[in-house]
Protein backbone atom coordinates (compact mmCIF):
# COMPACT_ATOMS: atom_id res chain seq x y z
CA UNK A 1 0.00 0.00 0.00
CA UNK A 2 3.16 2.08 1.00
CA UNK A 3 4.20 2.06 -2.76
CA UNK A 4 0.99 2.77 -3.97
CA UNK A 5 0.93 6.03 -2.18
CA UNK A 6 4.24 7.04 -2.95
CA UNK A 7 3.35 6.31 -6.87
CA UNK A 8 -0.60 8.58 -6.51
CA UNK A 9 1.73 11.49 -4.36
CA UNK A 10 4.12 11.41 -7.67
CA UNK A 11 1.12 11.19 -9.74
CA UNK A 12 -0.04 14.49 -8.29
CA UNK A 13 3.48 16.61 -8.25
CA UNK A 14 4.72 15.19 -11.43
CA UNK A 15 2.09 17.11 -14.00
CA UNK A 16 2.01 21.02 -14.95
CA UNK A 17 -2.09 20.88 -14.58
CA UNK A 18 -1.58 20.41 -10.67
CA UNK A 19 0.85 23.73 -10.17
CA UNK A 20 -0.94 25.51 -12.97
CA UNK A 21 -4.57 25.17 -10.76
CA UNK A 22 -2.48 25.80 -7.91
CA UNK A 23 -0.97 29.10 -9.03
CA UNK A 24 -4.15 29.62 -10.51
CA UNK A 25 -6.22 29.42 -7.05
CA UNK A 26 -3.38 31.27 -5.10
CA UNK A 27 -3.74 33.97 -7.34
CA UNK A 28 -7.07 34.28 -6.97
CA UNK A 29 -7.26 34.02 -3.59
CA UNK A 30 -4.24 36.97 -3.65
CA UNK A 31 -6.52 38.87 -5.77
CA UNK A 32 -9.71 38.45 -3.55
CA UNK A 33 -8.36 38.57 -0.52
CA UNK A 34 -5.86 41.12 -0.22
CA UNK A 35 -7.57 43.24 -2.91
CA UNK A 36 -10.88 42.68 -2.78
CA UNK A 37 -11.59 41.74 1.21
CA UNK A 38 -8.68 43.98 2.35
CA UNK A 39 -7.87 47.51 0.40
CA UNK A 40 -11.46 47.07 -1.65
CA UNK A 41 -13.11 46.09 1.89
CA UNK A 42 -16.42 47.29 2.09
CA UNK A 43 -17.34 49.75 5.23
CA UNK A 44 -19.72 47.64 6.96
CA UNK A 45 -17.64 44.84 7.13
CA UNK A 46 -14.41 46.74 8.96
CA UNK A 47 -16.88 47.26 11.69
CA UNK A 48 -18.31 43.41 11.61
CA UNK A 49 -16.16 40.93 14.00
CA UNK A 50 -17.08 38.13 11.97
CA UNK A 51 -15.72 39.72 8.55
CA UNK A 52 -12.44 38.02 8.49
CA UNK A 53 -13.98 34.76 9.51
CA UNK A 54 -16.31 35.09 6.62
CA UNK A 55 -13.60 35.07 4.40
CA UNK A 56 -12.32 32.24 5.64
CA UNK A 57 -15.52 30.49 4.68
CA UNK A 58 -15.57 32.31 1.07
CA UNK A 59 -11.91 31.85 0.31
CA UNK A 60 -12.51 27.91 0.83
CA UNK A 61 -15.86 28.11 -1.06
CA UNK A 62 -14.25 28.69 -4.28
CA UNK A 63 -10.43 27.05 -3.41
CA UNK A 64 -12.00 23.43 -2.93
CA UNK A 65 -13.57 23.80 -6.11
CA UNK A 66 -9.88 23.91 -7.46
CA UNK A 67 -8.70 21.06 -4.82
CA UNK A 68 -11.93 18.83 -6.54
CA UNK A 69 -10.40 19.59 -10.27
CA UNK A 70 -7.04 18.01 -9.33
CA UNK A 71 -8.16 15.28 -7.83
CA UNK A 72 -10.57 14.67 -10.85
CA UNK A 73 -7.59 14.54 -13.01
CA UNK A 74 -5.45 12.44 -10.47
CA UNK A 75 -8.22 9.68 -11.90
CA UNK A 76 -9.31 10.84 -15.37
CA UNK A 77 -6.00 10.98 -16.97
CA UNK A 78 -5.17 7.55 -15.89
CA UNK A 79 -8.07 6.76 -18.31
CA UNK A 80 -6.93 9.22 -21.12
CA UNK A 81 -3.51 8.65 -21.33
CA UNK A 82 -3.87 4.37 -20.53
CA UNK A 83 -1.85 4.79 -17.85
CA UNK A 84 -4.35 2.79 -15.62
CA UNK A 85 -2.81 -0.34 -17.44
CA UNK A 86 0.36 0.04 -15.31
CA UNK A 87 -1.85 1.52 -12.18
CA UNK A 88 -3.69 -1.83 -11.92
CA UNK A 89 -1.11 -4.67 -13.10
CA UNK A 90 1.95 -2.90 -10.83
CA UNK A 91 -0.55 -3.39 -7.61
CA UNK A 92 -1.45 -6.57 -6.01
CA UNK A 93 -5.08 -5.73 -5.81
CA UNK A 94 -6.95 -2.85 -7.90
CA UNK A 95 -8.68 -1.53 -4.22
CA UNK A 96 -5.25 -0.22 -3.45
CA UNK A 97 -4.98 2.24 -6.45
CA UNK A 98 -8.22 3.38 -5.59
CA UNK A 99 -7.75 3.86 -1.51
CA UNK A 100 -4.17 5.13 -2.58
CA UNK A 101 -5.92 7.86 -4.76
CA UNK A 102 -8.47 8.68 -1.59
CA UNK A 103 -5.65 8.94 0.88
CA UNK A 104 -3.76 11.11 -1.26
CA UNK A 105 -6.53 13.47 -2.18
CA UNK A 106 -7.37 13.06 1.82
CA UNK A 107 -4.12 14.71 2.52
CA UNK A 108 -3.86 16.97 -0.28
CA UNK A 109 -7.33 18.33 0.31
CA UNK A 110 -6.84 18.88 4.24
CA UNK A 111 -3.19 20.45 4.01
CA UNK A 112 -4.81 23.05 1.00
CA UNK A 113 -7.88 24.05 3.06
CA UNK A 114 -5.64 24.46 5.86
CA UNK A 115 -3.01 26.87 3.72
CA UNK A 116 -6.01 28.72 1.95
CA UNK A 117 -8.03 29.25 4.96
CA UNK A 118 -5.18 30.41 7.04
CA UNK A 119 -3.99 33.08 4.48
CA UNK A 120 -7.41 34.48 3.48
CA UNK A 121 -8.02 36.54 6.81
CA UNK A 122 -4.09 37.35 6.89
CA UNK A 123 -4.50 38.40 2.94
CA UNK A 124 -7.63 40.79 3.87
CA UNK A 125 -5.95 42.22 6.84
CA UNK A 126 -2.81 43.10 5.07
CA UNK A 127 -4.56 44.59 2.08
CA UNK A 128 -7.06 46.67 4.63
CA UNK A 129 -3.89 47.71 6.37
CA UNK A 130 -1.92 48.72 3.14
CA UNK A 131 -5.08 51.26 2.59
CA UNK A 132 -4.99 52.42 6.09
CA UNK A 133 -8.20 50.44 7.15
CA UNK A 134 -8.54 48.75 9.96
CA UNK A 135 -11.22 45.79 11.16
CA UNK A 136 -12.52 46.11 14.33
CA UNK A 137 -11.05 43.22 16.65
CA UNK A 138 -12.01 39.67 15.52
CA UNK A 139 -13.62 36.73 16.42
CA UNK A 140 -12.95 33.64 15.24
CA UNK A 141 -14.69 30.24 16.63
CA UNK A 142 -11.93 27.92 15.71
CA UNK A 143 -13.87 24.82 16.26
CA UNK A 144 -16.46 25.62 14.10
CA UNK A 145 -14.68 27.41 11.48
CA UNK A 146 -11.85 24.34 11.70
CA UNK A 147 -14.45 21.71 10.81
CA UNK A 148 -16.84 22.62 8.90
CA UNK A 149 -14.39 24.25 6.30
CA UNK A 150 -11.97 21.00 6.70
CA UNK A 151 -14.92 19.26 5.50
CA UNK A 152 -16.00 20.70 2.93
CA UNK A 153 -12.52 20.90 1.31
CA UNK A 154 -12.37 17.61 1.92
CA UNK A 155 -15.83 16.32 1.08
CA UNK A 156 -15.43 18.56 -2.61
CA UNK A 157 -12.25 16.57 -3.16
CA UNK A 158 -13.33 13.18 -2.55
CA UNK A 159 -16.60 14.06 -5.03
CA UNK A 160 -14.43 15.12 -7.40
CA UNK A 161 -12.55 11.87 -7.36
CA UNK A 162 -16.00 9.97 -6.63
CA UNK A 163 -17.40 11.65 -10.21
CA UNK A 164 -14.11 10.82 -11.97
CA UNK A 165 -14.39 7.52 -10.72
CA UNK A 166 -17.74 6.82 -12.23
CA UNK A 167 -17.49 8.83 -15.44
CA UNK A 168 -13.45 8.03 -16.35
CA UNK A 169 -13.80 10.38 -19.02
CA UNK A 170 -11.78 13.66 -18.31
CA UNK A 171 -14.32 15.93 -19.95
CA UNK A 172 -17.17 14.30 -19.08
CA UNK A 173 -16.00 14.18 -15.38
CA UNK A 174 -14.83 17.63 -15.40
CA UNK A 175 -18.03 18.85 -16.98
CA UNK A 176 -19.96 16.60 -14.52
CA UNK A 177 -17.93 18.81 -11.54
CA UNK A 178 -18.94 22.12 -12.54
CA UNK A 179 -22.72 21.58 -13.35
CA UNK A 180 -23.28 19.24 -10.80
CA UNK A 181 -23.47 21.74 -7.89
CA UNK A 182 -24.80 24.43 -9.66
CA UNK A 183 -26.85 23.91 -13.02
CA UNK A 184 -28.29 20.32 -11.81
CA UNK A 185 -29.13 21.17 -8.35
CA UNK A 186 -30.16 24.42 -9.54
CA UNK A 187 -33.05 23.25 -11.67
CA UNK A 188 -33.81 20.48 -9.13
CA UNK A 189 -34.09 23.24 -6.42
CA UNK A 190 -37.45 24.52 -8.63
CA UNK A 191 -39.07 21.64 -7.74
CA UNK A 192 -37.41 20.08 -4.30
CA UNK A 193 -37.67 23.91 -2.45
CA UNK A 194 -36.42 23.53 1.07
CA UNK A 195 -35.80 19.81 0.42
CA UNK A 196 -32.91 20.73 -1.98
CA UNK A 197 -30.88 20.87 0.85
CA UNK A 198 -31.62 16.86 1.13
CA UNK A 199 -28.90 16.73 -2.75
CA UNK A 200 -25.42 16.11 -2.12
CA UNK A 201 -23.70 19.76 -3.24
CA UNK A 202 -25.93 21.57 -1.44
CA UNK A 203 -25.55 19.96 1.63
CA UNK A 204 -22.27 20.45 1.15
CA UNK A 205 -22.70 23.61 0.70
CA UNK A 206 -24.48 23.88 3.85
CA UNK A 207 -21.82 22.79 5.96
CA UNK A 208 -20.14 26.04 5.75
CA UNK A 209 -23.43 28.01 5.84
CA UNK A 210 -23.22 28.88 1.84
CA UNK A 211 -25.87 28.09 -0.67
CA UNK A 212 -29.09 28.99 -1.64
CA UNK A 213 -31.52 30.99 0.69
CA UNK A 214 -34.23 28.97 0.13
CA UNK A 215 -32.45 25.86 2.16
CA UNK A 216 -29.33 27.27 3.73
CA UNK A 217 -31.24 26.69 7.46
CA UNK A 218 -33.23 24.18 6.56
CA UNK A 219 -31.26 21.69 8.33
CA UNK A 220 -28.13 22.02 10.91
CA UNK A 221 -24.21 22.39 9.04
CA UNK A 222 -23.65 18.62 11.34
CA UNK A 223 -27.13 16.53 9.78
CA UNK A 224 -25.92 19.09 6.39
CA UNK A 225 -22.38 16.98 6.50
CA UNK A 226 -24.66 13.40 7.41
CA UNK A 227 -26.66 14.37 4.63
CA UNK A 228 -23.23 14.46 2.21
CA UNK A 229 -21.52 11.56 3.97
CA UNK A 230 -24.29 9.23 3.47
CA UNK A 231 -23.86 10.46 -0.60
CA UNK A 232 -20.13 9.90 -0.40
CA UNK A 233 -20.51 6.69 1.18
CA UNK A 234 -23.39 4.84 -1.47
CA UNK A 235 -21.68 6.71 -4.16
CA UNK A 236 -18.58 5.79 -2.88
CA UNK A 237 -19.20 2.20 -2.53
CA UNK A 238 -20.90 1.92 -6.74
CA UNK A 239 -17.45 3.51 -7.47
CA UNK A 240 -15.13 0.94 -5.66
CA UNK A 241 -17.76 -2.18 -7.37
CA UNK A 242 -17.02 -0.47 -10.81
CA UNK A 243 -13.44 -0.15 -10.55
CA UNK A 244 -12.92 -3.55 -9.28
CA UNK A 245 -15.73 -4.92 -11.80
CA UNK A 246 -15.31 -2.42 -14.90
CA UNK A 247 -13.15 -3.34 -17.97
CA UNK A 248 -9.67 -1.03 -17.15
CA UNK A 249 -9.96 1.12 -20.47
CA UNK B 1 4.64 -26.01 -9.92
CA UNK B 2 4.21 -24.75 -13.46
CA UNK B 3 7.32 -23.21 -15.12
CA UNK B 4 5.28 -21.26 -18.01
CA UNK B 5 2.15 -19.14 -18.11
CA UNK B 6 -1.12 -20.88 -18.34
CA UNK B 7 -3.76 -19.14 -20.24
CA UNK B 8 -6.86 -21.58 -19.93
CA UNK B 9 -10.14 -20.63 -21.37
CA UNK B 10 -9.79 -16.99 -22.28
CA UNK B 11 -13.38 -15.38 -23.11
CA UNK B 12 -14.40 -12.57 -23.58
CA UNK B 13 -17.44 -11.34 -24.74
CA UNK B 14 -18.47 -7.66 -25.95
CA UNK B 15 -22.89 -7.94 -25.74
CA UNK B 16 -23.78 -10.90 -28.56
CA UNK B 17 -19.94 -10.41 -29.95
CA UNK B 18 -17.43 -12.97 -28.90
CA UNK B 19 -13.83 -11.20 -29.25
CA UNK B 20 -11.95 -14.29 -27.48
CA UNK B 21 -13.17 -17.87 -27.93
CA UNK B 22 -12.01 -20.27 -25.35
CA UNK B 23 -8.05 -19.98 -26.06
CA UNK B 24 -5.52 -21.82 -24.13
CA UNK B 25 -2.14 -21.96 -24.74
CA UNK B 26 1.17 -21.59 -23.18
CA UNK B 27 3.95 -19.65 -22.94
CA UNK B 28 7.15 -20.98 -22.04
CA UNK B 29 10.46 -19.29 -20.49
CA UNK B 30 13.56 -19.22 -22.77
CA UNK B 31 11.22 -18.30 -25.89
CA UNK B 32 9.98 -15.52 -27.72
CA UNK B 33 6.52 -16.56 -28.68
CA UNK B 34 4.53 -14.53 -31.79
CA UNK B 35 1.57 -13.84 -31.23
CA UNK B 36 -0.64 -13.26 -34.77
CA UNK B 37 -3.47 -12.79 -36.19
CA UNK B 38 -5.49 -9.89 -38.57
CA UNK B 39 -6.77 -6.50 -37.48
CA UNK B 40 -10.07 -6.99 -34.92
CA UNK B 41 -8.46 -11.05 -34.11
CA UNK B 42 -8.55 -10.44 -30.63
CA UNK B 43 -4.81 -10.24 -29.80
CA UNK B 44 -5.18 -7.12 -27.57
CA UNK B 45 -7.88 -8.24 -25.34
CA UNK B 46 -6.48 -11.82 -24.84
CA UNK B 47 -3.21 -10.08 -23.56
CA UNK B 48 -5.53 -7.76 -21.57
CA UNK B 49 -7.55 -10.87 -19.87
CA UNK B 50 -4.41 -12.29 -19.42
CA UNK B 51 -3.49 -9.26 -17.53
CA UNK B 52 -6.38 -9.33 -15.81
CA UNK B 53 -7.36 -6.12 -17.25
CA UNK B 54 -10.37 -7.15 -18.66
CA UNK B 55 -12.97 -8.95 -17.10
CA UNK B 56 -13.93 -12.27 -18.93
CA UNK B 57 -13.76 -15.80 -18.85
CA UNK B 58 -10.81 -18.35 -17.79
CA UNK B 59 -7.36 -17.56 -16.27
CA UNK B 60 -4.00 -17.27 -16.64
CA UNK B 61 -1.49 -18.32 -14.64
CA UNK B 62 2.04 -17.35 -14.14
CA UNK B 63 4.46 -20.06 -12.95
CA UNK B 64 1.16 -21.75 -11.77
CA UNK B 65 0.20 -18.47 -9.86
CA UNK B 66 -2.17 -15.78 -10.56
CA UNK B 67 -1.06 -12.86 -11.06
CA UNK B 68 -2.40 -11.54 -8.02
CA UNK B 69 -1.21 -13.92 -5.71
CA UNK B 70 2.65 -12.33 -6.03
CA UNK B 71 3.31 -9.89 -3.59
CA UNK B 72 5.40 -8.03 -6.10
CA UNK B 73 3.63 -8.12 -9.83
CA UNK B 74 6.26 -6.02 -11.41
CA UNK B 75 8.75 -8.58 -10.86
CA UNK B 76 6.69 -11.42 -12.83
CA UNK B 77 4.97 -9.58 -15.84
CA UNK B 78 6.08 -6.87 -17.98
CA UNK B 79 3.46 -4.80 -20.34
CA UNK B 80 3.39 -2.79 -23.57
CA UNK B 81 0.04 -2.81 -24.02
CA UNK B 82 -1.01 0.84 -26.15
CA UNK B 83 1.24 3.33 -27.98
CA UNK B 84 2.16 6.27 -25.96
CA UNK B 85 0.42 5.39 -22.36
CA UNK B 86 2.47 7.67 -20.43
CA UNK B 87 0.85 11.35 -19.52
CA UNK B 88 2.15 14.08 -21.86
CA UNK B 89 3.64 16.46 -19.76
CA UNK B 90 5.21 14.13 -17.02
CA UNK B 91 8.77 13.91 -18.15
CA UNK B 92 9.78 10.30 -18.94
CA UNK B 93 12.28 9.66 -16.15
CA UNK B 94 9.00 10.75 -13.99
CA UNK B 95 7.24 8.16 -16.06
CA UNK B 96 9.24 5.67 -14.90
CA UNK B 97 9.74 6.60 -11.24
CA UNK B 98 5.53 6.91 -10.81
CA UNK B 99 5.62 2.99 -11.90
CA UNK B 100 8.50 2.25 -10.09
CA UNK B 101 7.25 3.65 -7.14
CA UNK B 102 3.60 2.13 -8.27
CA UNK B 103 6.10 -1.41 -8.48
CA UNK B 104 7.85 -1.34 -5.27
CA UNK B 105 10.80 -1.04 -7.93
CA UNK B 106 14.18 0.91 -6.31
CA UNK B 107 14.19 4.08 -8.48
CA UNK B 108 18.03 3.60 -9.42
CA UNK B 109 16.27 1.08 -11.54
CA UNK B 110 14.88 4.28 -13.90
CA UNK B 111 18.07 5.50 -15.15
CA UNK B 112 19.25 2.18 -16.07
CA UNK B 113 16.26 1.41 -18.15
CA UNK B 114 16.46 4.58 -19.76
CA UNK B 115 19.98 3.85 -20.88
CA UNK B 116 18.84 0.31 -22.12
CA UNK B 117 16.18 1.61 -24.66
CA UNK B 118 18.81 4.99 -25.55
CA UNK B 119 16.44 7.29 -23.85
CA UNK B 120 18.91 8.68 -21.65
CA UNK B 121 19.37 12.14 -22.79
CA UNK B 122 15.34 12.36 -22.94
CA UNK B 123 14.76 11.72 -19.53
CA UNK B 124 13.92 15.31 -18.27
CA UNK B 125 12.11 15.56 -21.70
CA UNK B 126 8.26 15.62 -21.81
CA UNK B 127 6.93 12.61 -23.83
CA UNK B 128 4.32 14.17 -25.47
CA UNK B 129 6.45 15.81 -28.43
CA UNK B 130 7.88 12.13 -28.69
CA UNK B 131 8.14 10.17 -31.89
CA UNK B 132 6.40 6.98 -32.18
CA UNK B 133 9.87 5.10 -32.13
CA UNK B 134 10.95 6.89 -29.05
CA UNK B 135 7.28 6.58 -27.20
CA UNK B 136 7.77 2.70 -27.90
CA UNK B 137 11.07 3.00 -26.55
CA UNK B 138 9.67 4.46 -23.65
CA UNK B 139 7.01 1.99 -23.57
CA UNK B 140 9.60 -0.69 -23.89
CA UNK B 141 11.61 0.64 -20.45
CA UNK B 142 8.08 0.48 -18.73
CA UNK B 143 8.23 -2.64 -19.75
CA UNK B 144 11.26 -4.28 -18.01
CA UNK B 145 11.43 -2.06 -15.24
CA UNK B 146 10.73 -4.56 -12.88
CA UNK B 147 12.92 -7.08 -14.91
CA UNK B 148 10.07 -9.28 -15.09
CA UNK B 149 10.21 -12.97 -15.98
CA UNK B 150 7.30 -12.46 -18.96
CA UNK B 151 7.34 -9.46 -21.07
CA UNK B 152 3.72 -9.13 -22.92
CA UNK B 153 4.36 -6.63 -25.64
CA UNK B 154 1.59 -6.00 -28.40
CA UNK B 155 3.21 -4.21 -31.72
CA UNK B 156 6.20 -2.97 -30.19
CA UNK B 157 8.17 -2.49 -33.16
CA UNK B 158 5.24 -0.19 -34.32
CA UNK B 159 6.89 3.20 -34.80
CA UNK B 160 10.41 1.92 -34.68
CA UNK B 161 13.19 2.92 -37.85
CA UNK B 162 14.69 0.06 -39.10
CA UNK B 163 17.54 0.56 -36.72
CA UNK B 164 15.28 0.37 -33.69
CA UNK B 165 13.36 -3.36 -35.28
CA UNK B 166 17.15 -4.52 -35.35
CA UNK B 167 18.02 -3.47 -31.70
CA UNK B 168 14.24 -4.44 -30.33
CA UNK B 169 14.37 -7.99 -31.77
CA UNK B 170 18.39 -8.60 -30.51
CA UNK B 171 17.27 -7.19 -27.34
CA UNK B 172 13.95 -9.55 -27.30
CA UNK B 173 16.19 -12.55 -28.79
CA UNK B 174 18.49 -11.89 -25.80
CA UNK B 175 15.87 -11.22 -22.79
CA UNK B 176 14.49 -14.62 -23.50
CA UNK B 177 17.82 -16.32 -23.44
CA UNK B 178 18.29 -15.44 -19.75
CA UNK B 179 15.27 -17.50 -19.35
CA UNK B 180 12.43 -14.75 -19.56
CA UNK B 181 9.49 -15.64 -21.80
CA UNK B 182 8.79 -13.10 -24.64
CA UNK B 183 5.08 -12.78 -26.13
CA UNK B 184 5.10 -10.42 -28.53
CA UNK B 185 2.04 -9.71 -31.15
CA UNK B 186 3.09 -8.44 -34.31
CA UNK B 187 1.86 -7.38 -37.66
CA UNK B 188 5.40 -7.29 -39.03
CA UNK B 189 5.38 -10.85 -39.86
CA UNK B 190 8.93 -10.98 -41.17
CA UNK B 191 9.92 -9.73 -37.67
CA UNK B 192 8.48 -12.47 -35.78
CA UNK B 193 10.03 -14.98 -38.27
CA UNK B 194 13.49 -13.49 -37.41
CA UNK B 195 12.60 -13.22 -33.55
CA UNK B 196 10.23 -15.76 -32.58
CA UNK B 197 11.01 -19.40 -31.89
CA UNK B 198 6.85 -20.68 -31.23
CA UNK B 199 3.96 -18.73 -32.96
CA UNK B 200 0.01 -18.59 -32.08
CA UNK B 201 -2.62 -17.40 -34.81
CA UNK B 202 -5.59 -16.13 -34.20
CA UNK B 203 -8.86 -15.14 -35.88
CA UNK B 204 -12.00 -14.25 -34.95
CA UNK B 205 -11.02 -15.03 -31.19
CA UNK B 206 -10.39 -18.52 -32.31
CA UNK B 207 -7.08 -19.98 -31.58
CA UNK B 208 -5.75 -21.00 -35.45
CA UNK B 209 -2.34 -22.68 -34.36
CA UNK B 210 -0.17 -23.09 -31.48
CA UNK B 211 3.30 -24.43 -32.76
CA UNK B 212 6.99 -23.75 -33.47
CA UNK B 213 7.35 -21.30 -36.55
CA UNK B 214 9.78 -23.76 -38.19
CA UNK B 215 6.60 -26.55 -37.84
CA UNK B 216 4.42 -23.99 -38.78
CA UNK B 217 5.90 -22.74 -41.95
CA UNK B 218 7.36 -26.59 -42.53
CA UNK B 219 3.87 -28.07 -42.41
CA UNK B 220 2.02 -25.14 -44.80
CA UNK B 221 1.24 -26.41 -48.17
CA UNK B 222 2.81 -23.47 -49.61
CA UNK B 223 6.48 -25.35 -48.97
CA UNK B 224 7.19 -26.75 -52.00
CA UNK B 225 10.36 -27.70 -53.72
CA UNK B 226 11.76 -26.46 -57.11
CA UNK B 227 13.87 -28.74 -59.20
CA UNK B 228 15.58 -28.26 -62.46
CA UNK B 229 17.26 -30.62 -65.21
CA UNK B 230 18.79 -30.50 -68.77
CA UNK B 231 16.64 -33.21 -69.52
CA UNK B 232 12.89 -31.68 -67.69
CA UNK B 233 10.96 -34.25 -70.33
CA UNK B 234 12.36 -37.26 -68.69
CA UNK B 235 11.93 -36.04 -64.91
CA UNK B 236 8.20 -35.24 -65.64
CA UNK B 237 7.90 -38.94 -67.42
CA UNK B 238 9.61 -40.12 -64.34
CA UNK B 239 7.37 -38.05 -61.91
CA UNK B 240 4.30 -39.41 -63.48
CA UNK B 241 5.00 -43.02 -63.26
CA UNK B 242 5.74 -42.51 -59.70
CA UNK B 243 2.36 -40.54 -59.71
CA UNK B 244 3.55 -36.71 -58.17
CA UNK B 245 2.23 -33.69 -58.90
CA UNK B 246 3.98 -30.74 -60.20
CA UNK B 247 3.76 -27.63 -62.22
CA UNK B 248 6.33 -26.29 -64.76
CA UNK B 249 7.62 -22.68 -63.09
CA UNK B 250 10.36 -21.24 -64.29
CA UNK B 251 12.09 -23.78 -66.42
CA UNK B 252 11.53 -25.63 -64.01
CA UNK B 253 9.13 -28.31 -61.63
CA UNK B 254 7.51 -27.13 -58.56
CA UNK B 255 6.31 -30.07 -55.97
CA UNK B 256 4.72 -29.78 -53.45
CA UNK B 257 3.97 -32.90 -50.51
CA UNK B 258 7.63 -34.20 -51.27
CA UNK B 259 10.65 -34.14 -49.68
CA UNK B 260 14.13 -32.98 -51.86
CA UNK B 261 15.89 -36.80 -50.89
CA UNK B 262 12.81 -38.81 -52.82
CA UNK B 263 13.09 -36.38 -56.35
CA UNK B 264 16.89 -36.52 -55.78
CA UNK B 265 17.06 -40.61 -55.43
CA UNK B 266 14.06 -40.39 -58.42
CA UNK B 267 16.44 -38.69 -60.80
CA UNK B 268 19.45 -40.66 -59.49
CA UNK B 269 17.81 -43.75 -60.50
CA UNK B 270 16.37 -42.86 -64.26
CA UNK B 271 19.80 -41.25 -64.95
CA UNK B 272 18.36 -37.49 -65.20
CA UNK B 273 21.48 -35.03 -64.35
CA UNK B 274 19.82 -32.60 -61.87
CA UNK B 275 20.90 -28.81 -62.12
CA UNK B 276 18.74 -27.54 -59.17
CA UNK B 277 17.05 -29.05 -56.32
CA UNK B 278 15.83 -26.50 -53.63
CA UNK B 279 13.40 -26.40 -51.06
CA UNK B 280 11.37 -23.33 -50.92
CA UNK B 281 9.61 -23.11 -48.00
CA UNK B 282 6.35 -20.74 -47.55
CA UNK B 283 7.14 -17.13 -45.66
CA UNK B 284 5.57 -17.11 -42.27
CA UNK B 285 3.26 -14.07 -43.95
CA UNK B 286 2.25 -16.87 -46.42
CA UNK B 287 1.22 -18.94 -44.14
CA UNK B 288 -0.77 -16.82 -42.27
CA UNK B 289 -2.69 -15.68 -44.88
CA UNK B 290 -3.48 -19.28 -45.72
CA UNK B 291 -4.59 -19.92 -41.65
CA UNK B 292 -6.46 -16.92 -41.14
CA UNK B 293 -7.85 -16.68 -44.86
CA UNK B 294 -11.68 -15.39 -44.05
CA UNK B 295 -10.82 -14.55 -40.37
CA UNK B 296 -10.17 -10.81 -41.36
CA UNK B 297 -12.43 -8.87 -38.89
CA UNK B 298 -12.26 -6.35 -41.95
CA UNK B 299 -12.35 -6.88 -45.41
CA UNK B 300 -11.10 -5.16 -48.06
CA UNK B 301 -12.27 -4.98 -51.64
CA UNK B 302 -10.35 -3.56 -54.81
CA UNK B 303 -12.40 -0.74 -56.77
CA UNK B 304 -13.56 -1.62 -60.16
CA UNK B 305 -12.11 0.92 -62.99
CA UNK B 306 -14.65 2.62 -64.16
Amino acid sequence: MISNIKAELRKVFTVRSTYFILAFVLGLEILFGFYGSGWRVNPQDLHNPMALSDDVTAAINFVSVFVALIATLLVAHEYRYNTIMYSLTLSKRRSRVLFAKVLVISVFAIIFTLVAGTLSPLLSAWGADAHHLHFVPQTFHYGTLLWRNLFFGWGYAMAGLLIATLIRNQIGAIVALFIAPTTIEGILSLLLKRNTVYLPFSALHTVIGQGMDTYRNAITPLHAAMVFSAYLLGGGIIAWILFLKRDAN
Amino acid sequence: MYTMLKATNLTKHYGKKVAVDNISFNIEPGKVTGFLGPNGAGKSTTMRLMLGLDNGGGSTTYDGKHLYDYDQPSKVVGILLELKAFHPTRTSRNHLKVLADAGNIPNTRVDEVLEIVGLSDQAKKRPGKFSLGMSQRLGIAAAILGQPKYLLLDEPANGLDPEGIVWLREFLKAYADKGNAVFVSSHLLSEISQMADNVIVIGKGKLIANTSVKQLVSGSVRSSIFVRSAKLDQLEKALKERKLAYEKVDGGLKLSGVKTDEVGKLAFKAGITVLELANHSASLEEVFLELTAGSEEFQTRQDKPS
